[in-house]
């Protein structure tokens, strides 16, 4: 069984800003899993409910495992928006810790300033 | 109370131009002889003169004043509007702004409050981890500032926020919550206005729906043997 | 060594319920069960709920949970217009568009190319001399004696080729 990532990739990049291979396979891995999460719901919806009867709980185990690793939202991983890294990603700017001491700096994010108490 | 009180503060601003216009559009053509006196003064003179022989108009000058407010009569809250920005004088224009604006469409405003402010810190390394001891602070501070329309007309109050919205301030944001208010058979209003809702409705609705012989328990095996999950198995 | 009950300490707990009054009890009415099951189900028929008296889990939290995927997907920025897309449209109109930006980009990659071509030649030539006096990383002059004779070099480098 072969599971390719390649099924996922657009047929145009869609993305704008920094762009490497990283972030393009991130965002592959974003499409696949808004699309797919009905679906992975649908699954888990039928794995959960004791009342249906245990071949068809087994059976959406089995289709939920076997589903691709890019529908899972689990393999979402936020990454810098400007610069593609993963470490200390800051979720209200969307920016590495350092891109955001750059922009802050240089006055780019609204409101923000040094601080000193 | 004043001549053309409902009148918005835009028409005011318009008043003021006419005024100050009006004398330089006023060359008679007929009698292209300027008499003696002439009737167009200088504009230093007029301006000059503005405190002594005219004034300005009333809504130009409440802008000078304390903004007016008209009175609650029941004090029953209709809409909160709070305004949120990172400088201060922004946020006080704006305030100031709306709650004239509230006036002039004849709605009893209270404020503006002054919420608490959010203070968000962040501590970053200045550069790599190595040098974690040398690190800097920086901080968003968010003011906020709530406006509350009491016992008004919910047309009004839309209207009120549609010319807020018109007129946005930079830098400043804004979020309204609205309560509107119903008389006491509100059953019988929401029956009434229901065809129109189903008239709108219908065409969404329509697309919802559960077959009447789908049964859970047969049909299980084959939403999950289907094609399209069967095509899947093959990956 | 004797331990003495401190004085706050009550010692029988027994005792204390005893002090509290029962709590009165609800006013029963007598309500058979099938009609209080009859009125949960209706209950939940009105308010739209799951009547689930067994409390069987019937994974509803899982249709309950708000779906993610439309805020997961909406990370990245979107491509918007380029100037490329700008240039693709007037093409057909036989219109021609210049793109400063990359037309400076293409002449620094040019340049860049040279730069390193040039450097590689650089580089193979001096590798192919083996030379690191060429590559100006050779040893320093030796110090000359008084005799007019070098001092002999006692280290296994090898001398430089080019004479003092």
């Amino acid at each position: 069984m072969s599971k390719a990532a390649s099924l996922f990739h657009p047929k145009r990049l869609n993305l704008s800003g920094f762009v490497n291979t990283r972030v393009i396979r991130d965002n592959n891995k974003r499409m696949a899993v808004e699309q797919h999460e009905p679906e992975r719901q649908a699954l888990r919806y039928m794995i959960r409910n004791t009342s249906l009867p245990g071949r068809v709980r087994a059976q959406a185990q089995l289709q939920l495992s076997q589903m691709h690793s890019y529908t899972r939202p689990t393999q979402v991983k936020n990454r810098c928006v400007a610069s593609g890294h993963v470490r200390s990603v800051f979720r209200d700017f969307r920016i590495n810790r350092f891109q955001f001491r750059m922009q802050a700096l240089s006055g780019h994010l609204p409101g923000v300033k040094k601080a000193s108490w | 109370m004043f001549a053309n009180k409902t009148r918005s503060l835009l028409g005011a601003g318009k008043n003021l131009r006419k005024l100050i216009a009006i004398p330089n559009s006023r060359s008679d053509p007929t009698n292209p002889e300027p008499s003696s006196e002439p009737r167009v003064k200088e504009w230093a003179e007029r301006l000059g003169a503005l405190g002594k022989d005219t004034r300005l108009p009333r809504s130009v000058q409440a802008i000078y004043m304390r903004p007016l407010r008209r009175k609650a009569e029941y004090g029953l809250p209709v809409c909160d509007l709070q305004l949120r920005s990172y400088t201060v004088e922004n946020v006080e224009f704006f305030a100031d702004f709306a709650v004239r604006a509230a006036y002039y469409l004849n709605l009893p405003v209270s404020g503006p409050v002054p919420l608490p402010r959010i203070v968000e810190r962040w501590t970053v390394p200045r550069s790599n981890f190595v040098h974690k001891k040398s690190q800097e602070n920086f901080e968003r501070i968010t003011l906020r500032r709530l406006v509350q329309i009491k016992d008004g007309n919910p047309k009004a109050v839309q209207a009120w926020l549609a010319f807020l919205r018109k007129h946005a301030f930079y830098g400043v944001g804004m979020k309204a919550n609205i309560w509107e208010h119903d008389s006491l058979d509100v059953g019988k209003s929401m029956d009434e206005s229901l065809p129109e809702i189903e008239k709108t409705l219908g065409s969404h609705l329509a697309q919802f729906g559960q077959r009447k012989d789908n049964s859970i328990e047969q049909k299980m095996f084959d939403t999950l043997d289907n094609d399209r999950f069967a095509e899947r198995k093959n990956l | 060594m004797t331990t003495q009950p401190h004085p706050g300490i009550i010692k029988a707990p027994g005792q204390i319920k005893n002090l509290v009054p029962p709590r009165p009890l609800r006013p029963t009415v007598k309500m058979s069960q099938t009609r209080l099951l009859d009125l949960v189900k209706t209950q939940c028929r009105i308010f739209s709920m799951n009547f689930n008296p067994q409390r069987l889990r019937l994974g509803n939290k899982v249709l309950r949970q708000r779906l993610r995927g439309p805020a997961l997907a909406a990370w990245y920025p979107k491509k918007t217009v380029a100037f490329q897309d700008l240039q693709n449209t007037y093409k057909p109109l036989g219109l021609t568009t210049f793109d400063e930006a990359e037309d400076d980009r293409e002449e620094a990659i040019q340049m860049s190319v040279t730069n390193i071509l040039h450097a590689v030649w650089q580089y193979v030539d001096t590798f192919l001399l083996s030379s690191a006096k060429l590559r100006g990383k050779g040893r320093p002059k030796k110090k000359r004696t008084a005799a007019g004779k070098v001092v002999p070099d006692i280290g296994f480098r090898r001398r430089s080729r080019t004479p003092d």
